[in-house]
């Protein structure tokens, strides 16, 4: 438990093998976290909460600054999207003649509100590492969001920034990211 | 888009442009189009982008990863417990059709016969005790097997595997869920309700059969290729949760389909045939307006109760409005929308609403009464359902604002008084049929009065942001029965008499007088011979006269209502009992003891020889007002003797109220006048008042003062809060006055005590330990629990104070006692008028 805080201290300090190690046992977790969720069942109660865990159980208890509590729940967004990625990646090696799965967001929950939408990951992972080259907070929002399931509510808590320059953010990412992964077209507009 | 640069242009723009509307931002494009039209084409890009409502971006992968984690789960443990091939019961597996937490389903066969049946396999987990569940199957089988019905895939066998794994086999069905199914086919609004219906008769006929699923969500309820539905693992979920499983796998089961799930399962209550109207009710609100009813997110059972407990349920039509995103999935464009929710409006939102709520109780009792209503509806028939009660809003409402109503339980417990629960002198326990008839008549269309006035987004709400007050409540009330039940003038007499009541009960006599004497003049025109509303009305006026210092006129109008009862015809003596108890408070009043001591012990036993016990509970008021009349002419010891019953009963009094339709239990006042009579004939050598809630009427706290001055005179320590200064002044010595922690800064306050001059203790309650050594050691006898509970709530730590007190030797004698707890009583209150409903 005292590692992640005292990795987390390092960061703060600079070190870089130290964010690696980080990223590593934060991504563990998760995904033993993810399993472990699985596994009891609970597969519908929201994995908003299996950042908050990792949160909880690798870090809270002897963390003391606030940095690092951003600095942790970016670390979990980034691994939440590795771990989706890696998933994908390990389905399609698995498959012979690969191709691109597309994974339907929609399997479950309500009925879907998007209810077209999947998403190519490997293509969004490849959209946003094309973001990352030009605006590279707008990938952490992403990842925040739509990796980690926090509402921009809770981004705004703990990055400091207020919820409507999120807001007006994630608008930007999101359609840098459409058109990066082909669903516009060229203008319509008239 | 290609660099940083570039970006940071494209960025800056979008700033800019987000803010405009598409016309707006057309324009500007065509003069950066001349500038330089290749940034114009990536904005105009962008925009569009930004534009388009469906992006998989909106949701957030983690709402939909366990799809995902399913298989990711998968990775790390890629051996299943069955493999193709392998031999289970008669059948030998196929394919793998799908694993979750509680185990495989695979395609099979049956391998011991030249028909070829094919059957979806659940092969279970390790974890249950598999010799119960054998025995339940063994039990359960024959009961399950002879389900059937088109519309329920057909339960084949079950058993033990050679690895001891439990399995059974059902009917392998190939279809698509029904919510896959309402949007792939377009269905429109009737055509889902019409299927729901069909959804609903297999659910019934199972019922009929008493069968209940437990688990019904859209991934067990399929439409086939013929369009007819069919459901999946019926009579599974009790199998499993019954048998056999231990404490932690039980817990899982429960949590197996959060969104789904009615409360009752949640909070580990009885399950039965309303706990699958519920589910029915989750998918059909999600089948007409595209979303779940509840927020049902939270990762432990805990908070998702609370989840569950908190959240009100937007009516679907409302639903529908508020989230075209969610509409556009089921297939409407935004014209339909409206449409659609108009249609949904009214009988729908009713019906599915009815389905939902929270209290089995409450619910459609079975599958089949949800699809009558369904075919109600599709046949534009009237529905059965009806709108949700008051108790059940008040109840809501005093769930969402636990703390503020508290001290509000008891007006609103006076509001429910003339509705259904008889008041404290009524005479219900001679109630004839006919009239109890028409009671529940009347009471069912205030009952509507009242759902509106709390169901409306009302004008005051919306004046004070979110929240009313009760007494704006009672405002609001009073205005709308002028205006909603014109032409309805019993309705208006009877609410109109009991928003008076509890506008007594907020302390606001005055106004209670006005509106109590408007109903009285409603009443005498509609009962020119005079009625028994007209009696309880009066009744009610007399004691408000008293109350408000004008105990003559309070006994003219006791004896008018007297009068008026010996001249209905009918048994009244129990009404008779409760203007006599007026008629004593009245004298009591102008001082004329020893016939108030008369009064008292005759009104006792002849409440006694009425009631047929001298145990009963309802004599607690009676022997309250017998101990109130010793100690006002010194009898303490007797006061205290009739005090202590008086205590006992009302103890029971909450348990008796709740077995028998007895009356108007207890209003605030009443229970703080005991709370303060008990303090006060103990004879402590402490004493400790705070701020007196409304509801101690004014006689009580003269009557109060007169004692509180004598034992202060013989030595008792009296600390006080700053609300009793102006009766400080009687006081003469012992003295701590209690002031929440401000009044060292209020120098009118000092110059007060200053000219008080006596000794006096300054306790401080934010700090109470620090006060101690200058507090006299004496026993601590009276505490009063709901402003402690308020103190506490308001962080100050009393339990320091207690606990300061213990060491240094003083006895702290706490006088908590739940069972009386008003708030407890009052819920109490509502069950019973649920129950009664």
């Amino acid at each position: 438990m005292h590692e992640v805080t005292a990795l987390l201290a390092q960061v703060r300090g600079g070190d870089r093998a130290a964010g690696d190690r980080l990223f590593e046992m934060v991504y563990r977790d998760l995904r033993q976290l993810a399993a472990r969720q699985l596994g009891r069942g609970n597969a519908a109660l929201g994995a908003t909460s299996l950042v908050h865990e990792a949160w909880f159980r690798l870090a809270r208890p002897d963390a003391q600054v606030v940095n690092d509590r951003q600095h942790f729940f970016a670390v979990a967004a980034r691994a939440m999207r590795q771990i989706a990625i890696d998933h994908v990646r390990a389905q399609q090696a698995g498959k012979r003649g690969g191709g691109q799965v597309a994974v339907s967001l929609d399997d479950i929950g309500p009925l879907p509100e998007r209810q077209t939408a999947s998403v190519d990951l490997v293509a969004l992972d490849q959209a946003l590492q094309r973001l990352g080259e030009l605006d590279p907070h707008l990938v952490q929002l992403v990842e925040m969001r739509f990796f980690a399931g926090l509402d921009l509510d809770e981004i705004a808590g703990l990055t400091g920034k207020s919820t409507r320059t999120l807001k007006r953010d994630w608008r930007k990412a999101r359609a840098f990211l459409q058109v990066q992964l082909g669903g516009i077209a060229d203008d319509d507009d008239t | 888009m290609t660099t940083p640069e570039r970006w940071l242009r494209l960025s800056t723009l979008l700033d800019e442009y987000l803010d405009l509307d598409r016309s707006e931002q057309a324009v500007q494009l065509q003069s950066l189009q001349a500038s330089d039209p290749e940034l114009a084409t990536e904005l105009a890009r962008l925009l569009a982008a930004d534009r388009e409502s469906a992006s998989p971006l909106d949701g957030s992968l983690v709402d939909h990863l366990p799809t995902l984690l399913d298989r990711i789960a998968d990775t790390p443990e890629p051996s299943t417990a069955g493999s193709p091939q392998m031999r289970i019961g008669p059948f030998r597996l196929l394919r793998l059709l799908g694993r979750g937490g509680m185990g495989e389903v695979w395609l099979a066969e049956r391998a011991d016969s030249d028909f070829a049946q094919q059957v979806a396999l659940k092969l279970l987990k390790r974890g249950m005790d598999s010799l119960d569940i054998l025995a339940r199957f063994e039990r359960e089988r024959r009961i399950l097997a002879a389900l059937e019905h088109p519309f329920i895939a057909r339960f084949v066998d079950g058993g033990l595997s050679d690895d001891g794994l439990p399995w059974f086999a059902m009917e392998y069905v190939e279809g698509e869920t029904i919510t896959d199914h309402a949007c792939s086919q377009g269905l429109d609004l009737r055509a889902r309700v019409a299927l729901m219906a069909r959804v609903c008769e297999a659910v019934a006929y199972a019922q009929s059969r008493l069968i209940v699923h437990r688990d019904l969500k859209p991934s067990n309820i399929l439409i086939d290729r013929e369009g007819r539905p069919r459901l999946l693992d019926f009579g599974i979920a009790k199998l499993l949760q019954e048998g056999g499983l231990d404490d932690q796998t039980r817990t899982q089961m429960r949590a197996l389909s959060p969104a789904y799930a009615a409360p009752e399962q949640v909070l580990d209550q009885p399950v039965g045939m309303a706990t699958d109207v519920y589910a029915l009710g989750v998918v059909l609100y999600q089948l007409v307006t595209g979303r779940l009813p509840q927020r049902r997110d939270a990762s432990s059972l805990e908070a998702l109760s609370q989840q569950i407990t908190h959240q009100d349920i937007a009516r679907p039509s409302a639903a529908l409005a508020d989230h075209p995103a969610a509409a556009e999935a089921l297939g409407l464009s935004p014209g339909e929308v409206g449409r659609q929710a108009r249609q949904i409006a009214g009988d729908l939102d009713v019906v599915i609403l009815n389905a939902l709520r929270s209290d089995p109780a409450r619910r459609y009792a079975s599958a089949a009464a949800l699809a009558d209503d369904l075919h109600a509806w599709l046949e534009r028939r009237p529905v059965r359902a009806r709108p949700d009660s008051l108790g059940y809003r008040t109840r809501r409402f005093m769930q969402r604002h636990a703390v503020g109503v508290v001290a509000s339980a008891a007006v609103l417990l006076a509001l429910l008084a003339g509705l259904g629960v008889a008041m404290w002198q009524a005479e219900r326990a001679n109630a004839e049929a006919r009239r109890a008839e028409a009671q529940a008549d009347r009471a069912e269309r205030s009952k509507d009065f009242f759902a509106g006035l709390f169901h409306d987004a009302s004008p005051v709400r919306q004046r004070r942001g979110a929240e009313f007050t009760v007494r704006e409540l009672i405002e609001e009330a009073a205005a709308r029965l002028e205006v909603q039940l014109d032409g309805l003038p019993h309705e208006q007499a009877d609410i109109g008499a009991s928003l008076a009541y509890a506008m007594a009960d907020l302390g606001d006599r005055a106004t209670a007088l006005t509106m109590t004497e408007r109903a009285i003049e409603r009443l005498r025109v509609l009962h020119p011979q005079g009625s028994v509303a007209l009696a309880r009305a009066i009744h009610q006026r007399a004691g408000m006269l008293t109350d408000l210092g004008k105990p003559q006129e309070g006994e003219a109008a006791a004896r008018e209502a007297l009068a008026l009862y010996q001249r209905l015809p009918g048994d009244h003596a129990m009404a008779v009992i409760g203007v006599r108890t007026a008629l004593l408070v009245a004298a009591r009043h102008q001082g004329r003891h020893a016939e108030v001591i008369r009064q008292s012990e005759a009104v006792l036993r002849d409440r006694e020889s009425l009631l047929g016990s001298t145990e009963h509970p309802a004599l607690a008021v009676d022997w309250f007002n017998l101990g109130v009349a010793l100690q006002n002419v010194g009898r303490y010891g007797d006061a205290a003797e009739a005090a202590r019953r008086a205590e006992k009963y009302l103890k029971q009094l909450v348990l008796w109220d709740k077995a028998h339709d007895s009356a108007r239990a207890l209003s605030g006042g009443m229970k703080r006048r005991l709370m303060i009579a008990r303090a006060m004939m103990s004879e402590p050598r402490l004493l400790i008042l705070d701020e007196p809630t409304a509801g101690v009427d004014i006689e009580i706290r003269r009557s109060m003062w007169k004692f509180i001055s004598a034992i202060n005179a013989a030595g008792t320590t009296v600390i006080l809060t700053t609300h009793y200064l102006e009766e400080a002044e009687q006081l003469c010595r012992n003295i701590a006055i209690i002031d929440h922690g401000r009044i060292i800064e209020n120098t009118s306050m000092r110059r007060l005590l200053a000219k008080l001059d006596v000794e006096t203790f300054v306790l401080d309650l934010a700090d109470p330990v620090g006060a101690l050594p200058e507090l006299p050691s004496v026993q601590l006898r009276c505490i009063d629990e709901l402003t402690l509970e308020a103190e506490m709530a308001r962080g100050h730590d009393l339990n320091s104070l207690f606990a300061a007190l213990s060491a240094a030797g003083i006895t702290v004698r706490s006088m908590r006692n739940k069972a009386n707890r008003l708030e407890e009583l009052f819920v109490r209150l509502i069950e019973r008028d649920e129950a009664a409903a």
